[in-house]
């Protein structure tokens, strides 16, 4: 009997191998609205809508096409989410930032992380985010602590987050800055 | 051009075209569409028009969801999906990478040393001005799969080894094997870097104040970082913002203690080159971030460092304790650490070989502890991405607080290193630093000096 047990707590781990903890596309996505149904949308900035993005998050917007994920429940507008990848160091790292209707940050999710797994985000400081929107300290000089040890990886999560909160105002809220 | 770089041009060409900067959604295609040949309208076809604008947007679609998938490393989430995937409770999307799994990347740091002429005692001693290539290091990684990653440092030390140059160094910093199992669970093997202390695992110049690493966290100090050995362990992420390492590794080798006659174990470090591996030791850490900013841990390592036969048994217990605050531009450490070599192996060195004879300097108590803390003043700036950070640190600590019974105590290791200074960050992975360090030692032989350097990470 005592046999069985070690030999199931020993082999437990390995029936649940993957890499990890982070969610996929999907479930970040049911994550940060749950029982809602998502509706993808493809946008293709014109140039001023760059420039005006990154007026608005002081941060480089590379990338002209943006995909969005519109969510509804019961036909009420949710919120959308976007999905950011750039490069930690000198691996990719994408994550989801979901913005309510009004412009704030509901929750952001990692969903490919390719640094060594000491420098990735963990929940509770990624849950900081939540409630943030542009010009509200969204900054590691301001509201947002810093990540001991990961300096990049925090640096690159904020940069993420206000560049998708400044495309959500342009894609949505025609620039308006409030 | 092939058929298919003709195929995303007139995409992209009818997209910049017709649906410039307007939104395109996927739910416009429906599955049942019938797909048209990509071919040339008859002229004035109305009909043959739409087909070819409808294929177009089909096509448009494909391209733009593989960037997607490249790009985000998953496929896209598609309105196909029913509501009850939606809610995620639906298989997971298939993962793939968006390059090929190898990762490069490195680190290193130059400086310029400025020593002081005269000693502590004011009794002149000269000694060069140094300028070095400290440290050049290349990490180099490997994802095989989501659960299998291999990740390695190879660090050149003062400008690398040469016929010329026997003094530098070419070494494997770390080379490891983990195997993700779990959040809670990973396993990792191969050499391992020690997980003590602050510095020894998180050393890339950007990420530490002062040119110089703490001297408590250095070879001729109590954490002798670099310090990295062969072992397998397990490391993971526990419930309450609790994380861990655990390791078995090859312990030290008392034959090589006190090498330099500072009293440390860090010449003990077997650093993996071919390692007598007759006694194992454990190490481990475990840190606590009960909220953002603030981090809280101790570590421990425990070993017998007898590797040679027929010596007695000398236990190396090391303990530490560490915090760190950070809020806004504001950043606080303090480290306090406590190691004990066995004094009745070490007493039992006294009439041994000189090797023996070496080790038998070596500290039975060593104790020493550190304060930081600087302040960005960009971070006043909000707007300003670049970091200026003043800091001062106050190290003490004693490397033979006891000794073993009739060794002689030298004075100079019982010391006291005051560091002020700044480091300018013009972007995160970039640092010029400056400082200045007060070295006084109770035999009053402390050399000060001004440190300059610059560092890096990619």
């Amino acid at each position: 009997m005592n046999l069985r047990l070690l030999l199931t707590v020993l082999v437990a781990p390995l029936a649940v191998a993957r890499a990890a903890d982070l969610p996929t596309k999907t479930e970040a996505l049911a994550l940060a609205f749950p029982g809602a149904t998502t509706e993808r949308t493809e946008f293709f900035l014109a140039p001023e809508q760059v420039k005006q993005a990154q007026t608005l998050a002081l941060v480089d917007v590379r990338s002209k096409l943006v995909v969005v994920y519109t969510a509804k429940k019961d036909r009420v507008l949710l919120g959308v989410a976007l999905f950011d990848t750039h490069t930690v160091r000198t691996a990719p790292e994408t994550a989801m930032v979901a913005i309510s209707p009004d412009g704030k940050v509901l929750r952001v999710e990692v969903v490919q992380f390719n640094e060594p797994t000491e420098y990735a985000a963990p929940a509770r400081w990624l849950s900081q985010l939540n409630g943030k929107q542009l010009g509200n300290g969204l900054s590691l000089k301001e509201e947002v602590k810093p990540l001991s040890g990961a300096s990049l990886t925090a640096q690159s999560l904020v940069d993420a987050t206000r560049r998708s909160l400044a495309l959500f105002q342009v894609l949505h809220l025609g620039g308006d800055t409030k | 051009m092939t058929s298919f770089t003709r195929t995303v041009a007139l995409v992209a060409l009818l997209a910049v075209s017709r649906a410039f900067a307007q939104p395109t959604s996927t739910s416009e295609v429906d599955a049942g569409d019938v797909v048209v040949p990509f071919a040339t309208p008859a002229a004035g076809s109305t009909r043959d028009l739409a087909a070819e604008v409808d294929e177009l947007k089909r096509r448009l679609s494909i391209v733009t969801e593989e960037m997607e998938t490249q790009h985000t490393g998953s496929a896209p989430v598609l309105p196909s999906l029913d509501s009850a995937r939606s809610a995620g409770v639906g298989p997971a999307a298939a993962k793939v990478f968006a390059r090929d799994g190898l990762s490069v990347g490195g680190y290193g740091e130059m400086l310029f040393s400025l020593y002081a002429q005269r000693l502590q005692n004011g009794q002149a001693s000269q000694q060069n001005n140094l300028g070095d290539t400290q440290r050049a290091v290349f990490y180099v990684g490997y994802k095989f799969n989501d659960w299998l990653v291999f990740n390695s440092e190879v660090e050149f030390e003062h400008s690398g080894f040469s016929d010329r140059h026997p003094e530098g160094e070419a070494i494997i910093e770390f080379a490891t094997l983990d195997f993700l199992l779990h959040p809670m669970l990973k396993v990792r093997a191969g050499q391992v870097l020690l997980p003590v202390g602050f510095l020894n695992e998180l050393h890339e110049p950007p990420v530490f104040l002062g040119v110089q690493r703490p001297a408590i966290e250095s070879e001729a100090g109590l954490i002798p970082s670099t310090w990295h050995e062969l072992g397998v362990g397990v490391y993971g992420n526990l419930p309450g913002s609790l994380s861990y390492r655990l390791y078995v590794i090859n312990g030290l080798d008392a034959a090589r203690f006190n090498a330099d006659g500072d009293g440390s174990i860090g010449s003990g470090r077997q650093d993996g080159h071919q390692v007598i591996a007759n006694k194992p030791a454990f190490t481990g850490r475990l840190d606590w971030t009960p909220r953002p900013g603030l981090l809280l841990g101790a570590s421990f390592y425990a070993g017998d460092s007898a590797q040679t036969a027929g010596w007695q048994p000398i236990w190396t217990v090391l303990f530490e304790g560490h915090a760190e605050f950070r809020s806004g531009g504001f950043q606080a450490r303090a480290l306090y650490v406590y190691l004990t070599n066995s004094r009745a192996g070490l007493t039992a060195l006294a009439s041994g070989s000189d090797a023996a004879g070496a080790a038998f300097g070596t500290g039975a108590l060593q104790q020493g502890a550190y304060l930081e803390a600087g302040f960005d003043l960009f971070s006043l700036l909000p707007n300003l991405r670049q970091g200026l950070t003043p800091f001062v640190r106050g190290e003490l600590f004693d490397t033979q607080q006891q000794l073993a019974e009739g060794a002689t105590r030298d004075l100079a290791t019982r010391r006291a290193v005051i560091t002020v200074g700044a480091n300018y960050k013009p972007i995160t992975q970039v640092v010029v630093k400056l400082d200045y360090q007060v070295n006084l030692n109770a035999a009053s032989t402390g050399r000060n000096q001004l440190d300059v350097a610059v560092g890096y990470l990619f």
